[in-house]
Formats: structure tokens, sequence, C-alpha cells
């Protein structure tokens, strides 16, 4: 049982988040490379439609702990739970989500394992040591996203704990049942906890209108010049496409925080997604995941941004708005 | 209600390059000042006070000159500021900060709440929030939007957590770390009679001869990760890139659009 890649399994309403998928395919790379076996952490209130789901995946054992009782918000608790299992499990290796809750969770649960926690990887590689031990090396960004660095876990420093953002692998390929294993765990008495979900709030309709936005047109910094943020609301307006905007606008007052995107405003998946003279910090793209159709607009060819989206425009984002609208007007 | 505000000393600009021979990290601006997120739990935190009364006391951990991002605090209304310093604390990675952090705050003496600010502009891992509630064993909470004191015993308070694109209110007992949501509120900004106070306060200083953690336990040595290596992103912009002049382009974007619209 020991010595696996354990990945951590996220879910809503009874759904495996898609970013389950993408950690199995980052797994599935380690394991090419380590023989580590793959397998799954789940916490869950309702186990059997999730592990019904997790039966289709390429996970070797599913370790599973029922918490009902406890909420998701018991986040003293939770990572208390986590731990222990992970105690039981033993892998050498937890890659898990950078997501809203697990940020939240692991590094508590990285500090009871007396290990470390590496945040928002964005590419996994296998090293050896001298002996020929694997490990793994996690490269990610920082300073924004002007630079990249190698980050390791020292060799006491087991597991490798690590945070990977959606979006940065692709889906685990489909195959043909493997043998799974389930294992129920069972910690007796789940942790106590002093935090007590009240209520949910209604969003506020500036929130609500952006989380269910079939289109959302995003500006940057690069839109404050001039006529820019005008035209772009224009045509926000125009193709029925919500407006937000990085947060260097909010910063600034020209949007409400309510409508900023990125790490440490909202997370939306619109179908359609537009940037205006957004530069494409690590900050801001983790904001939108799965878009179908992605278009970023600015006049720097070397942003980041063009790394993220699926067809890019080098030009002034006023010009090829101001253009666009005439075209609208004319129909 | 005694609070402790937890803040960093960070560089106003990121901008940085990897010098070409030592590929050692250079930061570009020597300017540095507090961690725009820390601005939010600041100011919580001083709200908090002026309605309940109490006292707020600031904590960073940093070099010498960090010591200007506390006075900066203390001219917003914080009363009291200890800085955590040690050459033994420096290349500390987020564990081993919140553990150097924790210990000053034991130290200090007892509070009912501690604030920190949602993540640093240059780390940015969001983590020394909740590691410093885990060093103190304590309940925490993220992405905290506002805060209500309850008129119990024990002491408890509500908060409204920013969830996703929506909120939940929860209740949560005292003592407790709450991390601020970016945004949370409005910063007050300093007066030029607060920042001459603030001048003049006494600064409480840690260094480990006061807060005793094992050398294992402090700086590299403390730091399960440890950065290898620092370098340039490689760029390949992987979208399809479009051309032609701006109606050209104009034209093809609205294509797409309607396209994708279309596919539904």
């Amino acid at each position: 049982m020991a010595g696996g890649i354990c990945i951590y399994v996220e879910h809503t309403d009874g759904v495996l988040e898609p970013v389950t998928s993408e950690l199995v395919s980052a797994a599935q790379a380690l394991n090419a490379k380590t023989g580590w076996p793959i397998q799954a952490l789940l916490l869950a209130e309702q186990l059997e439609p999730l592990l019904l789901q997790l039966s289709s995946m390429p996970f070797h054992s599913v370790f599973a702990l029922d918490t009902k009782g406890l909420s998701p918000f018991a986040h003293d608790g939770l990572s208390e739970a986590i731990a222990a299992a992970l105690r039981d499990i033993r892998p050498n290796a937890v890659l898990i989500p950078a997501s809203f809750h697990a940020r939240s969770l692991f590094p508590r649960v990285a500090l009871k394992l007396d290990t470390g926690l590496t945040a928002d990887c964005t590419a996994l590689f296998v090293e050896q040591q001298e002996d020929g031990t694997p490990y793994i090396r996690q490269d990610k960004p920082s300073f924004g996203d002007q630079i990249m660095v190698s980050i390791l876990h020292k060799q006491n420093a087991v597991p490798a704990m690590m945070t990977i953002r959606p979006g940065v692998y692709p889906p685990c390929k489909v195959q043909s049942a493997i043998s799974q294993v389930i294992h129920r765990l069972t910690q007796g008495v789940l942790p106590a906890s002093q935090i007590t979900f009240l209520e949910s709030l209604p969003a506020s309709s500036d929130a609500d209108n952006l989380s269910g936005a079939q289109a959302v047109l995003v500006v940057g910094r690069g839109m404050l010049e001039g006529e820019r943020l005008a035209l772009a609301k224009r045509f926000a307006a125009k193709i029925d496409a919500a407006l937000a905007g990085t947060r260097p606008l909010a910063d600034e007052g020209y949007l409400p925080f309510s409508r900023q995107i990125g790490q440490t405003g909202c997370t939306i998946r619109p179908q359609i997604y537009i940037s205006c003279g957004v530069s494409g910090a690590i900050q801001h793209t983790e904001g939108i995941q799965d878009a179908k159709l992605s278009i970023a607009i600015n006049s720097d060819p070397n942003a980041a941004i063009f790394s993220t989206v699926q067809y890019g425009i080098v030009a002034d984002a006023g010009d090829v708005l101001s253009h666009a609208l005439k075209l609208l007007e004319e129909k | 209600m005694n609070i402790a505000v937890c803040i960093k000393q960070v560089p106003v600009s990121n901008d940085v390059t990897i010098d070409p021979l030592t590929h050692a990290l250079q930061r570009e601006s020597a300017q540095a000042m507090v961690n725009p997120a820390d601005l939010y739990a600041l100011e919580a935190a001083i709200a908090l006070k002026d309605a309940a009364g109490g006292v707020v006391v600031v904590f960073t951990m940093g070099p010498p000159q960090a010591e200007e991002a506390l006075r900066t605090a203390l001219s917003m209304g914080a009363d009291d500021a200890c800085l955590v310093t040690d050459r033994a604390f420096a290349g500390a990675d987020t564990v081993a900060t919140a553990k150097a952090l924790a210990r000053s705050i034991q130290a200090y003496g007892p509070f009912d709440l501690l604030l920190t600010g949602a993540e640093t502009s240059d780390g940015a891992t969001g983590q020394v929030g909740p590691m410093l509630a885990e060093c103190l064993q304590l309940p925490h909470v993220i992405q905290v939007l506002s805060l209500t004191p309850e008129d119990d015993a024990p002491l408890s308070l509500t908060l409204v957590q920013k969830a996703a694109c929506n909120a939940v209110r929860l209740r949560v007992m005292l003592p407790a770390v709450c991390i601020i949501a970016y945004g949370a509120n409005t910063p007050r900004l300093p007066t030029l009679r607060s920042k001459l106070a603030a001048k003049k306060k006494q600064i409480t200083t840690h260094t480990n001869e006061a807060l005793r953690l094992p050398a294992a336990s402090v700086g590299i040595a403390g730091s399960p990760t440890e950065v290898v290596r620092s370098f340039l992103p490689e760029r390949h912009a992987s979208a399809s890139m479009l051309t032609g002049d701006p109606a050209s382009l104009a034209q093809q974007c609205l294509t797409l659009i309607t396209q994708e619209r279309g596919n539904r």
C-alpha cells in the first residue's frame, strides 16, 4: 500500500471535479517513470456515486473516508481527517488540485505530516538521487509569472505534496478497466471542529451574472488608456457578454471586486472568453477554466496570455473593438 | 478583543531578471511596500477594534528593513508592532515562516483573533495563514469578507466567507485565524499625524535568541521544500495567431463567436 502517488479527489454535488482526471494524467506520467501506483483519496458524505465514477478511472487503489457529520467548511477537522488518512496510506507523493478548498486544507495537512507543500505547479519531472531513488522536481511560476522556479522536497519531507492548477494537464485517456481495490478507511469518531456552517448567502447580482455568463469579456491593464474601457463595455453589451477584469482594474476602482477574475477573485467557466489588454499573469488565467472558445487581444506579441488561449491577436484592442462595433452596428 | 495581524513586506515591482552568469535572481526594484492583500487584513482588524475595543498588534517576519512595513501598519491604526528578525530565519519557506510567526505570537501574549492577508504578491501561495492556525492549533477560515463578534461566552464570531462566486455565513469559536479576502474592505489611509506618531512608536523585536526555535526549524534548514533553480519561462505562443488589419481581425473575431454560438 505504501509508496504510491495519491490524488486528492474533489467533488461538487456528487460529481467529480474535472481536475481529477487531469491529475490522473499527471500521475500517469510520474508512474511511467517510477512505477509508483496511482491512488485516490476520497472524503465525502455520500461515497457511493463518487466511487462509481472513480471505478472507470485508472486508479490502482481508492481510499474512501465517510465524513458524514463533518461540514466541508470545517477545515480544522477535515485537515486532521485527511492527515490521518495519509498517515495510513503512506504515499510517496500527493497531488492536489489548486482549488479553493484544497488551498486552505493542505497547508495544515503538510504541517501535520511534517512535510512541505508546493503551490500551483505547472510541470512535474521525475529525477533520480545518486542511489537511483526517484524524486519529483516541481516547476512553478514565481513573482507573478516573471520567472519559473524548480522546487524539490528534501529527502526527509515525505510525502512530497504539491498543488496543481486546473487546466495544466489534459484529462486522462479513458482506458479499459484495470483492477481497482477500494479501501474504506475508518477513523472512529471524526475530528471535532470549531467551525459551524450557518447558511448560504444569495450571490450579489453582479457575481451571479458573471458565474452564469455564457460569454465573458475580460479587460486588463492595457485597456485603461483613453476610450478603450468604454469601447469594451459597449462591445460586451453588443455581444451579450459579461464584463469582467483583472485585479489591477478592481484595485484601481474601475470594476468592483465581484467582477475580478483570478486567484483572488472569481473562477468562472464561460463558453466564450475574450480578453483585451490582459498580459496573462497566472493569477488571472487560473480564474478561467474550460472555455470552448478563447481569444486574446494584446499588443505585446510576447504576452503570456498567448500560451493560454486558442486564438491570439497581436493588435491594439481598442482598434479591433471599434472595428468590431462598427461591423455589429451595420447589421 | 486582542487582535494579531501578520503582514509581509514585499517588493513594489515583481520585475526580476536572472543573471546570465550566476543564474541568481535579481530584483529590479529595491523599493518595498506592505503586501497589498495585507492592507485588507489590517483594515479589518482596526475596524473591529474601533467597534469592539481592544488592541491590534502587527507582526512581520523579515530583514531589519521590514520595520518600515510595521510603521505603515501603525500609521493606519495598529497599536503595537513586533519585528521577527534573525539571520537564521532567512530563506524560510512557508513552513518555517509560519513556525517563526507562531512562536513570536505565543511569546507576545494571548490573542482572541489572528488575521492575515489572502496571499503575497511575490510568493502567492496563500499557505502561511492556514499554517499559522495549524502551529497554534486554532481553527481557520480563508476568504473572509466580513467579521461580526458575538456577545457570547465562550467567544465566537460569525463571518461571511467568499466562495467561488457566492458567499456563506459561518460561525467560528475564538481564538481563531481569519484570512481576509482581497478587496474585502476599503483600507484607511494614514494621516500626517498618525504617520508621525508611528515613527515614534517603540517596536518589539523578536530574534531567535528570544524565540528559541531549534536550528532545524528555522530558515533554510527548517524548510521542507527548497528552490533549486530559477529560470526564465519559455514562451511559446500556442495560440493560433490571427493576422490582418484591425478590420479583418475584428471580422475574424466575430465569425469565431458566431460559429461557437451556432455550435450549441
